[in-house]
C-alpha cells in the first residue's frame, strides 16, 4: 500500500528539509524556550502572578474586552464592506478594495501615533467629540478603534471569497418561492456565511489579543483601566521579572492557540461542507 | 450607478447606502490617519521634512532598517518559497499542522515573540550564562533586532504565493519535465515567471513588515539610541519628546513604504487576472 | 518506438485505478485508450510517461519497456515521452514560439541547438501545426484548438519517441473537435510516431485510431481494430459501451435459448462466453440498426412489440418500442424505409432481430 501518491515534480525532499529546518528553528525553538522558562514555576505562583494578580486581571479585561468589542465591530463592517466590493460596481470600488490592505502594509506604530493625534482633545475628530463628553485617545474607546483598524483587513478578506461564492441563483430561488428580502438573509445568506464570519471574526479577536503598536500609543497606559497584557509584559520584562512575563504571555498563547484552532476547525468544516 | 446585485436581494435605495457606509466607513478608518501623516510631516515646512531624515539619529536608525530588511527579507523570500513550493504542490502528512504554524506569527502577539527571544537569549535567559561565556549578545543589540523580525514576517512570502501556486497546478512544471527540463530548469523557467508578481508583492509585505515591526523589536532592541533604534522606534521617541512634525516625517517613510506595497498588489492581482485560465 | 507492458497495476487507497494491465503498442501505431471515466485509461497513459509509478506485485513485478528497455527507474524528463494534456497547458507567460522552442532549449548545453536550428525547427513545426502567423502571440490569446495544436506541436519538438496525449479533444467545441481530430490522423500518417491517446469518445477513438484498447474498472475489455471492436464486442461492457445495444435477459434450457416469448437454437447463436451444450442465465444483445420492423413475422426470430415513441429529427429515425413482456426496445430504421412504412405510435409490430450477440450473464 503507498502511504503518499506518487509525484512526478522533483525538489520535495529539498524544500521540505529546508521548509522544518526553518520553521524548528524560528518558531519551536522560541516556544520551548516560553515552555520550559515556565515549568521553572510552581502551579500555585503560576496562578498568583498571570491569574489571581488584580492588575494583570484588569489588563486581561482591556486586552480580551477591547479586542472582543473590536472585532463585533469588524464582524459587522467587514460583512457590510465586504458585500459591498463583490456585490455592487460603483466608482471607486477597486480604489476602496485596494486600500483594505492599508492596515496590513502600514506599520502598527505609524497608525498608532496617527490615530492618537487625530483623536486626542485638540485633534482634527477629537476636538469635535470633546465638547459632546466623548473621550477617545487615552480611553476604552480608543483602544477599540485602534484594534478595528488593524483587524479590518482580516474580517473583510476572509468574507470576500465566501461572498464572491454564494450562488445568486440560491437567493433568486428564494425569491421566487416568495421570501422576502429578510427572509433570505437570514435564513440563506447569513447561514452560508457563518463560518467564514466566525473565521473572520476569530482571526480579528486574535490580531487584536495580541496587538501592542497601535494601541500603545492611543491607550494613555492607566493601570487596571487602559493597560493591555501585552504592556504588562513588557513592563515585567524590564524589571528582570522573566518568569512573571513568561506566566503572562502563555496565558496570552493558550487563547490565540485556542482561536487558532477554533479557525482551523472552521475552515476545515466549511470545506468539507463546500465539497460535499 | 450599475449593480449586479440580485433583484431579489437588493432594492434600489439599499445598494446607495451600503455602498455610503462603506465610503465613509473605510474613508474616516485608513485614509484619514494617512493623509494626517503627511499633513503633519510637512506642517513645518519642506526644509524641516528633509531635516528629520539628517539627524545622526534619525540616520542610524533608518541604517538599522535598513540593514535588517537586507537580511531578513532574501532570508525569508528563500524559505518562503520552499515552504510554499513543498506545501502547494506536494501532499504529505502534518501538511495542516504546518500550515498551522505559518499562522503562528499571525497570532501571537509581536510582545510575546519578543519576550520569547529574551527568554532565550537575556542575560537571565536559559541560554543567557553561555552567551555571555562565549561574549556573544543577541537581546538589546542588533542580532536581537534581527531575529524578532525574522520570526513577525516569516510566513508573508509563503502565505502569498501557495494560494497563488495551488490555483495554478503542477501541469505546467509537469510539461517542462516531460520536454526534458530539469527541476531548477522548469523552476527558474516555469514556475517563477507564473507567480513572478505575488512573489513580488509578498517579498515587499515582507520588507514593508520588516521595517515596520513595532512590538517585537521594541521588546528586544532596548532602545539604544544611535545603536538598537529602528525607524519606528524612532518614530515612537520623537513622537514622545512631542517632535510631532519630525515623527511624521519620519514616519510617512513607512506609510510610503507601504503605498508602494499595495501599489503593487494591485499590479499583481490584475497581471493574475488578465492571465488566468 | 514500441511499448510493452507487463503486471501493470495501480491503486489509490482502496480504488483500483488500474488491475494487472498487459499490453503491446507497436512502433508507429496509434493507438486510441478508450474507456468511460474511472476506467483506469487516463492513469495507464501516465504509468508510460512515467507521471505515476504502478504498484509493485508481490508475485509479478510490473515492467513497462520501451523497445524492450526498462524503463521504470528513468524519470519523466528522460524517457523521451511526448505529453499533451486536456487543458494544454501551454506556458502562459511565453509566446507560442518560446512554447514550441522551450524543450530545445532546456537540453544540457552540449546537445542543445544553435538558435538558429532552433528557429528553423520551430518554423517547420509552426507549419505542421498552420500557425505560423500566431508565432508571437500568447496562449491567452488562441483558441482552444489553436491552443491545442502549439501543444502539440511542442511535444513534437523535442522528437519524441512516443506521443501521449490525455483527452486531447476534451476540453473543445464539438465541431473543432470533429476538424482536430481529423487533422490529427493526417498528422500521424505523415510523421509516424508511436501515438497513444486516451479519450471517452468512442466516435473519436473509432474514427482516428488503429486499434482501439477498451477499459473498464482497470482492466482491458478488448483490444482490436475499430472493425472489430465495434462489430464483434468481445464483452456485455464493449457490446454496450461502443453503439447502443437493445438487452434482453434469458436463459439457455435444453440447446434453446429462451428470452421470454423469443426463443433462438443455441447452435445458432453468436457471441462468446457460452457454450451450447450448458444451461444458464445469458444476455442476448442487438444493435438498434440491426432489428427490422415488419407486419408480420417472417421467419427471422423476434418479438412482439408496441411503439411508444417515433422520434424523426436525426440522421435515422429512432422508434421505441415496448414488449408484451414489458422490455423497452430502441430501433433505428432509415428515413426512406420508415417513409414507406406507415407506422404510428400505438400500433403493434414485429421487430425481427437480424443479428444478435450473447454473453452470459
Amino acid at each position: 500500500m503507498t502511504t503518499r501518491a506518487y509525484n512526478p515534480l522533483p525538489g520535495f525532499g529539498l524544500t521540505m528539509g529546508i521548509s522544518l529546518s526553518y520553521v524548528g528553528l524560528i518558531v519551536i525553538i522560541p516556544l520551548a524556550g516560553l515552555l520550559l522558562s515556565v515549568t521553572q514555576m510552581s502551579v500555585n505562583e503560576f496562578i498568583r502572578v498571570a491569574v489571581l494578580d488584580p492588575r494583570v486581571l484588569a489588563s486581561y479585561r482591556v486586552s480580551f474586552g477591547s479586542a472582543g468589542i473590536a472585532a463585533s465591530i469588524n464582524a459587522l463592517f467587514g460583512f457590510i464592506v465586504a458585500w459591498v466590493l463583490v456585490r455592487y460596481r460603483f466608482p471607486g470600488r477597486r480604489f476602496l478594495d485596494a486600500i483594505v490592505d492599508i492596515p496590513f502594509a502600514l506599520p502598527t506604530a505609524v497608525s498608532g501615533i496617527a490615530l492618537t493625534t487625530l483623536y486626542a482633545s485638540t485633534g482634527w475628530i477629537g476636538r469635535y467629540l470633546e465638547p459632546l463628553g466623548v473621550q477617545v485617545a487615552y480611553a476604552r474607546p480608543g483602544i477599540v478603534l485602534a484594534l478595528v483598524l488593524v483587524g479590518l483587513p482580516f474580517t473583510v478578506r476572509t468574507l470576500q471569497p465566501a461572498i464572491q461564492e454564494l450562488e445568486i441563483d440560491m437567493e433568486e430561488a428564494a425569491a421566487s418561492l416568495g421570501a422576502n428580502r429578510v427572509h433570505i438573509f437570514f435564513r440563506i445568506i447569513l447561514p452560508t456565511l457563518m463560518p467564514a464570519l466566525l473565521t473572520g471574526f476569530s482571526l480579528a479577536l486574535a490580531r487584536g489579543i495580541g496587538e501592542f503598536g497601535s494601541v500603545y500609543f492611543i491607550a494613555g497606559n492607566l493601570p487596571m483601566r487602559t493597560e493591555i497584557a501585552p504592556l504588562l509584559i513588557i513592563m515585567k520584562l524590564e524589571q528582570f521579572d522573566y518568569l512573571g512575563a513568561a506566566a503572562i504571555g502563555t496565558v496570552m498563547l493558550v487563547v490565540s492557540f485556542a482561536l487558532l484552532l477554533t479557525v482551523n476547525i472552521l475552515q476545515w468544516l466549511s470545506r468539507r461542507s463546500s465539497v460535499s | 450607478m450599475k449593480t449586479t446585485a440580485s433583484p431579489a436581494t437588493t432594492g434600489t435605495k439599499t445598494p446607495r447606502f451600503l455602498i455610503c457606509i462603506t465610503w465613509l466607513f473605510l474613508t474616516a478608518c485608513l485614509l484619514l490617519p494617512i493623509v494626517l501623516v503627511f499633513q503633519y510631516a510637512f506642517s513645518a515646512g519642506i526644509g524641516r521634512y528633509f531635516a528629520s531624515f539628517a539627524t545622526s539619529d534619525a540616520r542610524s536608525a533608518i541604517g538599522l532598517s535598513v540593514i535588517t530588511a537586507l537580511i531578513v527579507v532574501p532570508i525569508n523570500t528563500v524559505f518562503g518559497v520552499a515552504l510554499a513550493w513543498s506545501i502547494a504542490k506536494f501532499e504529505f502528512r502534518g501538511k495542516n499542522l504546518l500550515m498551522t504554524v505559518l499562522d503562528i506569527p499571525f497570532a501571537v502577539s509581536p510582545v510575546i515573540a519578543g519576550m520569547m527571544l529574551i527568554l532565550l537569549f537575556g542575560s537571565r535567559g536559559l541560554l543567557g550564562p553561555w552567551l555571555q561565556e562565549i561574549g556573544v549578545r543577541i537581546v538589546f543589540a542588533r542580532p536581537g533586532v534581527i531575529l524578532a523580525t525574522l520570526f513577525v514576517t516569516f510566513p508573508f512570502v509563503a502565505r502569498e504565493l501557495i494560494p497563488l501556486m495551488h490555483s495554478q497546478g503542477s501541469e505546467a512544471e509537469v510539461s517542462a519535465l516531460s520536454l526534458g527540463a530539469n527541476g531548477f530548469q522548469s523552476f527558474f523557467r516555469v514556475t517563477l515567471p507564473n507567480i513572478k508578481w505575488g512573489l513580488l508583492y509578498g517579498v515587499l509585505l515582507t520588507n514593508a513588515r520588516a521595517f515596520g515591526e513595532f512590538g517585537a523589536v521594541s521588546v528586544v532592541s532596548g532602545h539604544i539610541r544611535g545603536l538598537t533604534n529602528t525607524v519606528p522606534l524612532h518614530v515612537e521617541i520623537l513622537f514622545n519628546d512631542y517632535q510631532f512634525a519630525a515623527s511624521f516625517a519620519v514616519a510617512s517613510l513607512l506609510v510610503l513604504l507601504g503605498l508602494v506595497t499595495l501599489v503593487i498588489k494591485i499590479i499583481a492581482e490584475s497581471k493574475e487576472a488578465q492571465y488566468g485560465h | 518506438m514500441g511499448i510493452d507492458l507487463h503486471n501493470i497495476t495501480k491503486t489509490f487507497g482502496t480504488f483500483h485505478a488500474v488491475d494487472n494491465v498487459n499490453l503491446h503498442i507497436r512502433t508507429g501505431e496509434l493507438v486510441a485508450l478508450l474507456g468511460p471515466s474511472g476506467s483506469g485509461k487516463s492513469t495507464l497513459l501516465r504509468i508510460i510517461a512515467g507521471l505515476e509509478r504502478p504498484d509493485m506485485g508481490l508475485e509479478l513485478s510490473p515492467e513497462v519497456l520501451f523497445d524492450g528497455v526498462p524503463v521504470a527507474d528513468t524519470k519523466v524528463r528522460h524517457r523521451g515521452v511526448g505529453f499533451v494534456f486536456q487543458h494544454y497547458s501551454l506556458f502562459r507567460q511565453m509566446t507560442v514560439f518560446e512554447n514550441i522552442a522551450f524543450g530545445l532549449r532546456v537540453r544540457p548545453r552540449a546537445t542543445r541547438p544553435t538558435s538558429t536550428e532552433i528557429r528553423k525547427q520551430v518554423g517547420r513545426l509552426l507549419d505542421l501545426i498552420q500557425l505560423q502567423s500566431l508565432a508571437q502571440r500568447y496562449p491567452h490569446q488562441l483558441s482552444g484548438g489553436q491552443r491545442q495544436r502549439v501543444a502539440l506541436a511542442r511535444a513534437l519538438a523535442v522528437e519524441p519517441k512516443v506521443l501521449l496525449l490525455d483527452e486531447p479533444f476534451g476540453a473543445l467545441d464539438a465541431q473543432v473537435r470533429l476538424d482536430l481530430r481529423r487533422w490529427l490522423r493526417k498528422l500521424h500518417d505523415e510523421i509516424h510516431v508511436t501515438s497513444v491517446f486516451v479519450t471517452h469518445d468512442q466516435e473519436e477513438a473509432l474514427e482516428i485510431a488503429d486499434r482501439v484498447i477498451v477499459m473498464n474498472e482497470g482492466k482491458i475489455e478488448q483490444d482490436g481494430s475499430p472493425d472489430e471492436v465495434f462489430h464483434t464486442p468481445a464483452t456485455p461492457f464493449v457490446m454496450r459501451f461502443i453503439g447502443s445495444a437493445n438487452r434482453f435477459r434469458g436463459r439457455i434450457e435444453q440447446s434453446r435459448a429462451v428470452f421470454g416469448e423469443l426463443e433462438i437454437e443455441s447452435a445458432n447463436l453468436e457471441g462468446s462466453g457460452h457454450d451450447s451444450g450448458s444451461e444458464g442465465e445469458i444476455d442476448l444483445y442487438v444493435r438498434p440498426h440491426e432489428i427490422e420492423l415488419r407486419r408480420t413475422p417472417n421467419g427471422i426470430p423476434g418479438v412482439e412489440a408496441v411503439i411508444e415513441h417515433i422520434h424523426q429529427a436525426g440522421p435515422v429515425v429512432r422508434i421505441d418500442l415496448r414488449t408484451h413482456a414489458g422490455d423497452a426496445l430502441a430501433v433505428d430504421v432509415a428515413h426512406e424505409l420508415f417513409d414507406k412504412q406507415f407506422m404510428l405510435c400505438g400500433n403493434t409490430v414485429f421487430a425481427a432481430l437480424r443479428r444478435t450477440r450473447v454473453f452470459v450473464g
